[in-house]
């Protein structure tokens, strides 16, 4: 009789320890108006290494895989939409993703569109062709060169800034040459249609290891405090109160370190 | 001089034995005839006897798959290579008249002797003129085709033909696009033609015609020449039977 | 500000300005060098020669064949990793053009057969030669003829002009893309765009019967009902469909 009962409370311990961890995967409630039942959508868009790319035909980096740990954190299956950088606000407005999720750098304009979850800080770089022709040190020696940027993204703000800044001290605006993806302005840079692009640290460090004869990092760090974020619509707050929650786990169970590493970034990035 | 040598040299064309086919239906069997200087033959025959196709053949506008054509001595059918030449000492006017619609009633009788001949604009032009005058509608040198009655077009027509100072003219239906008032203009001016003694072949309906202008008469039928006489004996004397049915059926 | 003068204020705007310059530019360029391309095309499948036949007809299928995007992007990113680097404009007209005359080639082509074969007749039968016939007799026939399928292509290239924008040549479409991702006025910016297309899409149309009436003034033996502003606007066509 004895040995029943212990062999039943054993069944019993062992079946609550199957049962809890599955229970403690989604962690926190997922929003109710999703675009469709039961994914997170994202926008994304996916040319901007090492946090969305694609490899192998299929979309991966460090926001691919945290979006991923996120959705399962709710409960849902990722679904990823990949687009031109431009239109990730206007699909997010028109409320064809639920999240933008595509390493988008904060700032007050853009504050003004949509609501941010902020996730990490990085530093930006100029990058110009191997052997730095034109001498570059600062983005105050890109005055006159031809400058390659994906339309829309935080490269074409610095790069406008770079130009009025040259205006006001009376030397020759940069050509600012707009392109759809990140992708181009890379391999504008590499044709020599431009002299010089910006990009994430990181980004920049893994163009200048995959391509080392083409490309190299001029000059210093700059905006080394520029926060990215997860960006919801403007007043969601309870999809931003779930996206909140979700990431806190995704942090605190390791995930958010292991990627970082995963990924070469710098953990003194990490906003947590 | 000896006979031959008149003879040779009275005989503006002479087509012996010519052949042609479109694929393999032979259109042309065996034509031969000839135009003296200065005389006009009229070939008639029901529609699709080769009398229009014959008159391109002289022109050099079509291909021959045999036989002669003796242009002014030369056997014109071999020298392919000159054709365009060879073209603008014949003269060919068209049942469509085919005036250029771009250009105006001088400009389409002037066009030819300025590209081909190099004459000078101011000549050409004064030319172009003459030929209106002499087609007796000097005052319609510069309208449009499209302006034109059916009758002008056609005499400007003949005028552009004239500009190249042909040697022998070809008339393919001349008259068949017209409506009848306009008819007599046309003829009379071929008439007038021929009276100043130019060589024509003249594919036609009009019979009347025929009985005043042409020195001989030839009758076509399923591409072959049936027969070939004098204008005088063709409408009493004609021998063929086939001819005679033909006669019978256009002079009811 | 109120949507509709931030509108006007865009319009009128440099940038914008420029823009629109820019697609005008681009529009006529390579409209001239697509008509340049389709008469060589046309003229080339009209040869003697089977090879040159041949060359016409392997042009026509590769242009025909493939998206205009494609072939822009190709001129732009592929021709540099063969030594061949185009200016984002060049490579824009140069792709265009050389697309448009695949298509301009069957316009042109219509209209030289338009031109009646006894037309062709009654000039060798004066001694022109093949060349001149073509020259003083056929082509400015022709001419006359395709004025109103070349009407629409240009109005075609004036659309298709927007798609330059991917290569950052700095035309309408892209210059109301970058004042949008600024300001984030995505409505006006674009409406501005869409507003100057359509004012020259509609001039270019009444520009269009202004000149077929013209033609038809002096002499072609086609007598075509001409088209109605409100059936041009409406893209009514007479008969031809222009598939891309």
């Amino acid at each position: 009789m004895k040995q029943i009962r212990l062999r039943a409370l054993v069944a019993v311990t062992a079946l609550f320890w199957c049962v809890t961890p599955l229970a403690s995967a989604q962690e926190a409630a997922a929003p109710k108006d999703l675009i469709e039942k039961g994914k997170l959508t994202y926008g994304t868009a996916a040319s901007f290494a090492p946090f969305e790319y694609t490899k192998d035909n299929k979309p991966t980096g460090f926001d691919i895989e945290f979006g991923a740990a996120i959705a399962k954190k709710l409960g849902l299956q990722p679904n990823i939409m990949n687009m031109d950088f431009k239109g990730l606000i206007p699909a997010l407005q028109g409320k064809r993703v639920d999240i933008i999720n595509s390493g988008m750098y904060i700032n007050p304009q853009r504050a003004e569109q949509v609501d941010f979850i902020p996730y990490m800080k990085i530093g930006n770089e100029i990058v110009v062709k191997k052997g730095n022709p034109h001498k570059v040190t600062s983005r105050d020696d890109l005055c006159g060169l031809r400058i390659a940027v994906t339309l829309g993204a935080i490269e074409e703000t610095y790069a406008r800034e770079v130009a009025k800044n040259c205006a006001a001290a009376k030397k020759k605006e940069p050509q600012i040459i707009t392109l759809p993806t990140a992708q181009d302005s890379a391999l504008s840079l590499r044709q020599g249609r431009a002299d010089a692009l910006f990009d994430s640290t990181p980004g920049s460090i893994e163009l200048v290891t995959q391509l080392p004869d083409v490309y190299q990092i001029a000059g210093k760090t700059f905006e080394a405090n520029t926060q990215i974020g997860i960006a919801v619509r403007k007043g969601d707050t309870e999809m931003k109160q779930a996206i909140e929650k979700a990431m806190q786990a995704v942090v605190k169970d390791g995930t958010y370190a292991s990627l970082l590493k995963k990924y070469k970034l710098p953990a003194s990035g990490s906003l947590f | 001089m000896n006979d031959r040598t008149v003879t040779q040299d009275s005989r503006l064309l002479r087509v012996r034995d010519l052949q042609k086919s479109y694929g393999h239906a032979v259109v042309l069997k065996n034509i031969s005839f000839e135009v003296q200087s200065g005389r006009s033959v009229v070939i008639i025959g029901p529609s699709g006897s080769g009398k229009s196709t014959l008159l391109r053949c002289v022109n050099l506008l079509e291909n021959i798959d045999r036989g002669t054509i003796e242009f002014m001595g030369r056997n014109i059918a071999a020298a392919r290579a000159e054709a365009h030449r060879i073209r603008s000492d014949i003269g060919m006017v068209f049942q469509n008249f085919e005036l250029f619609p771009h250009l105006t009633a001088l400009e389409n009788i002037a066009l030819a002797p300025m590209k081909v001949r190099s004459m000078p604009t101011r000549d050409a032009y004064e030319r172009g003129r003459e030929l209106l005058a002499k087609v007796h509608i000097p005052e319609k040198a510069d309208a449009f085709p499209d302006e034109l009655s059916g009758g002008q077009q056609q005499r400007v027509a003949i005028a552009r033909a004239l500009a190249m100072n042909p040697k022998l003219m070809l008339y393919d239906e001349p008259t068949s696009a017209l409506d009848p008032e306009m008819i007599k203009e046309v003829l009379d001016v071929m008439l007038e033609l021929s009276e100043e003694g130019m060589t024509s072949i003249v594919v036609t309906h009009e019979m009347s015609f025929a009985r005043r202008a042409a020195d001989h008469i030839v009758f076509m039928d399923q591409g072959e020449i049936v027969e070939d006489a004098p204008a005088n004996r063709f409408f009493t004397d004609s021998v063929h039977p086939r001819t005679r049915k033909f006669l019978q059926q256009i002079l009811h | 500000m109120d949507s509709p003068y931030l509108i006007l204020d865009y319009i009128v705007s440099d940038p914008f300005v420029e823009g629109a310059e820019m697609t005008l530019l681009i529009t006529a360029v390579s409209l001239l060098i697509g008509m340049a391309v389709g008469l060589v095309l046309a003229l080339m499948e009209e040869s003697r020669f089977p090879p040159v036949r041949g060359v016409a007809l392997t042009y026509l299928w590769l242009f025909r064949g493939t998206p205009v995007l494609f072939q822009l992007i190709f001129v732009f990113n592929v021709l540099p990793s063969f030594g061949v680097l185009f200016s984002g404009f060049t490579s824009a007209v140069l792709a265009l053009g050389l697309n448009e005359g695949a298509y301009m080639a069957e316009i042109m082509r219509s209209g030289i057969q338009a031109v009646g074969r006894g037309q062709r007749t009654a000039g060798r039968a004066l001694g022109l030669r093949d060349w001149q016939v073509m020259r003083y007799i056929v082509l400015p026939q022709a001419a006359r003829i395709i004025i109103p399928p070349v009407g629409n292509q240009f109005i075609g290239m004036l659309k298709l002009s927007a798609l330059v924008s991917v290569i950052a040549v700095e035309e309408l479409l892209l210059v109301a893309n970058q004042t949008a991702s600024a300001n984030f006025r995505y409505l006006e910016a674009l409406s501005a765009a869409g507003l100057y297309y359509l004012l020259f899409t509609t001039l270019f149309m009444i520009a269009q019967s202004w000149i077929e009436n013209w033609a038809r003034r002096r002499g072609r033996r086609q007598a075509k009902r001409p088209l109605s502003l409100t059936q041009r606007l409406l893209g009514v066509t007479s008969g031809e469909a222009r598939i891309r």
